[in-house]
């Protein structure tokens, strides 16, 4: 069998991941997203115009990247609630130890990483090792994770801060740069989004993560290390968020201590709407992220064609529960 | 109960039922009709098409085309409660019991008596007796049903049906789970509700029972009826025959292998739980198939997760080829050629969405993966080969395993233990809800696999098949092993006087 | 002159919400110009004014007889509050030869009627003679009541509830008038006429939504060639507002401005910036954070409305002692403060770089 495969694993890769792309759910909510799309550029002339649509890929490029883990904890059957405030958390670290300590750039970005890498890697062991439920576990640490951030903000002195300037060119291409008219930060979104789907649809770790998800007790006792897979979920999480904190606080120069809230709710609609299931074992990164390009072109669109802000709301509740609604309806009419 | 007073000869006609999901023809045209009063059996290989039909009569899927006829009007079930109001009632395969409400509340789920919003407890307490009394059902109304055993709630079904005033009830495999003392009691509940007047469609895969208990047998095979004959022109063969289309290999015993060096030497192993395991010791050798006898909850299972790392041990000691080993965990047990398929397919085997090659692929993935990467097409290469060598019934072996009958999907479970190359392999009731050919392919290959020098350790409920297989016997009564029998000798006596604890040690 | 202008036409502003969403860090306490003082007020004290006295009312030169302590309860969850607490401080130094004890006091992290009733309620147990709070919610009303009635005087500062309650007067800006002060602002800049955004904070927020009225109705009433765009929420956050004002920039290409009513104005200002259209394209915003006055200074925002937090921290308990030890009352019992209008040119007056 090892013979006959290792001149295909390229060829294998492509396969699995055009199949991903247009598994049932996927096409259809790529389908709405092209309907959206089709309206919005006879509806507006400046909707196809290629700055506006870097602007909606930019737009979107947070969500979706830390979309990546909030896609592999939801089909592990878990949830993350703090990926907002570790967003905030990791962005204002790197800030703060460049404006208060003088550390280097980089350094400070690499520890900002891996503070966000750590608040995941403490909610994976919260619910692995103690068995708290991830949504009070990740609750718990929205909550944490937002204190420390304000903490970090008033800085060691106690003065109040809300904004803390990060200065630094590398670190604001990482969020505004440009290579030629493309955003840096949609580069950045494209090459992630590709690898961690290589990853769940070709890596052993990527397909013991549907297994945990789908039927967690079989996958142990299938010699699935399901902690193991569940710390790296969480953990991936918590250092994608740390690196959407960064970019957004590059993109403004500023690490924002409101950054990132309410942000876990976008992500979670994001894969939820592209067709991961809170129920677990399932769920695709190339989902999450139409679910992602939905939601950034509603919001565009509405600012475009100058209709009520309300209204966007309000659009995008019904986006979330269509998405899912119509799976049901779909589901319902093949069961055995 | 109110006699049946309807005119018709049959209480229930289905007349040329066809049902399509997808690409996958369930039912073709199909006919069943029940007497009132009668048992009807309904056979057939999984994958035959009975469950379909039964969720056609119990208003879960619609019929695509064809007629039913129930107490003399032609139905259509859109929702289960309408088919419980039509005075059908189902016992399905898997219990449909709440276990953290009391039987009483199971049994009135739904049907409440309610005055000015108040339950009243008394009464709904008196009504629940009588039913229970009717099925043979001694507990009290208020038990928790979570408590109960697993025949016991099955009774609790029942006796719902009847406080539904059902007229037909359907039962599918019903005693899969039962020892033959409930068992027993199963039927003379099934005699009494005959009584009654209330018809039984009988779903089983154990001919003998059938034979049994049966008034009537129909069946089905790859979605089409094959014909329906009086138990008086009934025999094994001709059952057999209709339902698979062949006549079923017979099983030679093959003479047990002695070899010198045990694969396998567990040593006084302890553990605390439920059953407490106490100083279970045995070996297993190359080649050997070790059968694992005794009631549910004996401590068969505990002792086998016990061994596969999946509990922790509190004491003993555990040698593979010689050399002591501990795992911590399945996927250290794996490492080291132990497999286990466990009981209990669909909660402990199977990602019921994920596709078949996946669920045959993962327990050797991470082997077979260098550098952690999946080869598909090696992956696939693996899945095909499963497939043909089990003949496990596919579309494709991309189609989730949910869509495979319950026979194809123990067969995906045993492929993916099988790709492990295990040296020793745990069976924990293979057969378990399995059809005849799914069977008889079962054991074909657990003789093939003891050929090779696997070990095999066989754990089941069904003496027949112990006896016929097990080369030797481990018989375990409350958490302890009360005797070793010689596979060849064993009656079934013998077995079930160790298994209660009244030969042995326990005694 | 510019100043004196639009002290006059202005007089507004604060905002306690909306503060906490735009916050102010004015390196140096504004000290206002000096003007002729007013004629002393009648018996009667007026609904509102903005005193000359603002931020530097002197206590009465008259000792009490006893001890006295006054609690001031604030929020310090952003850089608006650095000011507050200063003016607060500074009171309790000048109060402290006087016998009286002022204590700054945060009882919680967000201003919910919840946690600073229960500092009401505690206070009074610990018989302060007179209290000054934040009261932006309509839960307070009962609580600064209560205060009221077992004879404990209570001003409030920053905030208000709709409510009317029993305090004695409030210190802080009129969100409306400061909204009507940014419209005005705003068709300076753009000449008036053209195409205008609107990015507010939360349509839920109150203060925000008055600052979007006040800055609707001026332009409607006043600049009718002034288009005004549907508005958005950015949710006071920099980045939603750095990608609306992209939207909005390409979706208007001849648009004249854009209004931020809250948090994150300097994301829009980036946004201006990136697209090359600064001094095309006008920002109008509040409050003196570090970040949008570095916009401010590029020239990216046009203006930016200012309060006196150091006033509205400073003048309560000063206020609060001279009440009730020399029985004067305010001039007027709603004390609306100054709303200083920065641009480019005045910029260093308000505002020096803190790094």
């Amino acid at each position: 069998m090892s013979e006959q495969t290792a001149d295909l694993p390229v060829k294998r890769a492509r396969v699995s991941v055009w199949s991903g792309i247009f598994r049932a759910r996927e096409t259809s909510v790529f389908a709405a997203l092209v309907v959206l799309v089709v309206v919005m550029s006879f509806a507006s002339p400046y909707f196809l115009a290629p700055e506006n649509i870097f602007n909606v890929l930019r737009n979107m490029s947070t969500i979706s990247i830390v979309a990546i883990g909030m896609t592999m904890v939801i089909i592990t059957g878990g949830i993350d609630l703090s990926v907002g405030s570790v967003l905030a958390m990791s962005a204002m670290m790197t800030a703060r130890l460049m404006v208060e300590f003088g550390f280097d750039p980089w350094l400070a970005f690499v520890i900002g990483l891996l503070f966000g890498a750590l608040a995941g890697l403490v909610n994976g062991l919260i619910i692995t090792k103690v068995q708290v439920n991830p949504f009070i576990t990740t609750m718990g640490m929205m909550s944490i994770g937002r204190g420390l951030t304000y903490l970090l903000a008033s800085g060691l002195r106690g003065t109040v801060a809300s904004n803390i300037p990060m200065r630094d060119p590398g670190l604001n291409f990482l969020g505004g740069g440009y290579i030629g008219p493309v955003p840096f930060p949609v580069i950045e979104m494209a090459v992630l989004v590709i690898v961690a789907s290589l990853f769940l649809s070709n890596t052993v770790l990527g397909r013991q993560i549907y297994a945990v998800g789908s039927n967690e007790q079989a996958a142990r006792l299938s010699g699935v290390d399901v902690d193991r897979v569940r710390l790296f979920c969480y953990t991936l999480t918590g250092l994608l968020a740390a690196l959407a904190g960064v970019m957004t606080a590059g993109l403004l120069s500023n690490a924002a201590t409101n950054a990132g809230l309410g942000t876990e709710l976008d992500v979670i609609a994001a894969a939820v709407i592209g067709g991961a299931s809170l129920a677990g074992g399932q769920g695709t990164v190339y989902g999450a992220v139409i679910g992602a390009a939905i939601m950034a072109v509603l919001r565009n669109a509405f600012v475009l064609l100058g209709l009520p802000a309300y209204m966007q709301t309000i659009s995008i509740g019904v986006v979330i529960i269509l998405a899912v609604a119509l799976d049901r309806l779909r589901r319902r009419g093949q069961t055995t | 109960m109110a006699p049946i007073t309807d005119n018709s000869d049959f209480l229930l006609q289905v007349i040329g039922v066809s049902k399509r999901f997808g690409g996958v023809q369930a039912l073709r045209d199909v006919h069943l009709e029940v007497r009132p009063g009668e048992v009807h059996a309904l056979v057939g290989e999984n994958g035959a098409g009975k469950t379909t039909l039964i969720n056609i009569l119990g208003g879960i899927v619609p019929r695509d085309s064809g007629r039913v006829i129930f107490r003399g009007q032609e139905v259509v079930f859109n929702t289960p409660a309408e088919s419980q109001h039509a005075g059908i009632a189902i016992i399905h395969q898997e219990l449909a019991t709440i276990p953290a409400l009391s039987v009483m509340e199971n049994i009135y789920m739904g049907r409440m008596e309610a005055r000015g919003g108040w339950i009243n407890w008394r009464s709904m307490e008196e009504a629940t007796r009588r039913v229970t009394d009717l099925v043979g059902l001694d507990v009290s109304p208020r038990a928790i049903v979570g408590d109960l055993t697993i025949s016991q709630r099955q009774l609790v079904e029942i006796a719902k049906a009847l406080a539904a005033d059902a007229r037909l009830v359907i039962m599918d495999e019903p005693n899969s789970s039962l020892t033959e003392r409930e068992t027993e009691r199963l039927f003379e509940v099934i005699a009494r509700l005959k009584q009654q007047g209330v018809a039984i469609i009988y779903v089983s895969h154990r001919i003998e029972e059938v034979l049994r208990i049966a008034d009537r047998i129909t069946a089905f095979r790859d979605g089409r009826y094959v014909g329906t004959i009086d138990r008086a022109e009934a025999s094994v063969a001709k059952i057999i025959n209709m339902m698979v289309g062949r006549d079923l290999a017979n099983l030679t015993r093959r003479a047990p292998t002695d070899s010198a060096a045990p694969l396998l030497e567990v040593r006084n192993l302890s553990r605390r739980g439920k059953p407490n395991l106490q100083n279970i010791s045995f070996t297993l050798h190359r080649g050997e198939i070790l059968g694992f006898a005794g009631l549910v909850g004996a401590g068969r299972s505990e002792t086998a997760r016990a061994i596969f790392g999946a509990d922790p041990i509190d004491a003993g000691e555990i040698l593979l080829e010689g050399r002591p080993v501990r795992f911590r965990s399945p996927k250290e047990a794996i490492a080291c050629g132990v497999g286990m398929v466990p009981e209990e397919r669909k909660r402990l085997g199977l990602f019921m969405n994920m596709p078949v090659r996946y669920n045959i692929g993962l327990a050797s993935l991470p082997a077979r993966s260098p550098a952690g990467i999946v080869q598909h097409a090696g992956e696939r290469n693996l899945a095909e080969e499963f497939v043909r060598k089990l003949s496990i019934k596919l579309s494709s072996i991309d189609a989730p395993v949910k869509s495979l009958s319950g026979g194809n999907q123990q067969k995906t479970v045993l492929a993916r233990w099988l790709a492990t190359h295990p040296r020793v392999l745990i069976l924990d009731e293979p057969t378990h809800g399995v059809d005849v050919g799914a069977k008889a392919d079962i054991y074909r290959l657990m003789r093939d696999l003891a050929a090779e020098g696997i070990g095999i350790i066989l754990i089941s409920s069904e003496l027949p098949e112990i006896l016929n297989m097990s080369d030797r016997i481990v018989v375990m009564w409350q958490g302890r092993v009360t005797g070793i029998l010689d596979g060849r000798t064993a009656t079934e006596e013998q077995v079930m006087a160790y298994a209660t604890g009244m030969a042995g040690q326990g005694a | 002159m510019k100043v004196n202008r639009l002290l006059s036409a202005s007089m507004a502003l604060a905002a306690l919400l909306a503060a906490c969403a735009a916050p102010a860090r004015p390196a140096v306490p504004t000290a206002p110009p000096a003007e002729p003082a007013q004629p002393p007020a009648a018996a009667a004290p007026k609904e509102m004014c903005t005193p000359a006295d603002e931020g530097v009312v002197k206590p009465v030169d008259q000792k009490p007889d006893k001890p006295m302590k006054i609690a001031v309860l604030g929020l310090e969850n952003n850089p608006f509050w650095i000011p507050v607490k200063e003016g607060a401080l500074k009171a309790a130094e000048e109060l402290k030869p006087y016998g009286v004890t002022v204590e700054w006091i945060v009882p919680g992290d967000q201003h919910t009627s919840e946690v600073f009733g229960q500092a009401i309620e505690s206070a009074i147990v610990k018989r302060y003679d007179a209290i000054a709070t934040v009261a932006g919610d309509a839960g307070m009303v009962p609580f600064i009541n209560r205060a009221v009635e077992a004879g404990i005087p209570v001003a409030t500062f920053n905030s208000e509830t709709a409510e009317p309650n029993k305090r004695l007067f409030f210190v802080g800006a009129d969100l409306y008038l400061q909204g009507q002060t940014a419209g005005k602002a705003m068709a300076e800049a753009i000449g008036g006429k053209g195409k205008v955004a609107i990015i507010t904070g939360f349509f839920a927020v109150e203060a925000h939504e008055l600052r979007r009225k006040g800055f609707e109705d001026y332009i409607k009433q006043n600049h009718p060639d002034i288009t005004i765009l549907p508005p958005v929420e950015n949710q006071d956050k920099a980045d939603i507002a750095f990608s609306q004002a992209k939207d909005f920039m390409t979706a208007n290409p001849d648009l004249a401005g854009i209004y931020v009513t809250a948090g994150g104005p300097f994301g829009a200002a980036r946004a201006v910036e990136e697209a090359g259209m600064t001094g095309k394209v006008k920002v109008i915003s509040f409050d003196f954070v570090d970040e949008t006055m570095e916009y401010v200074k590029k020239g990216v925002i046009s203006a930016t409305i200012g309060q006196n937090p150091f006033a509205q921290g400073h003048d309560p308990a000063i206020r609060l002692y001279n009440y009730l030890v020399g029985k004067v009352q305010p001039e007027c019992v709603k004390l609306v403060t100054r709303a200083d209008l920065v641009t480019k040119d005045n910029i260093d007056q308000f505002w020096k770089p803190s790094q």
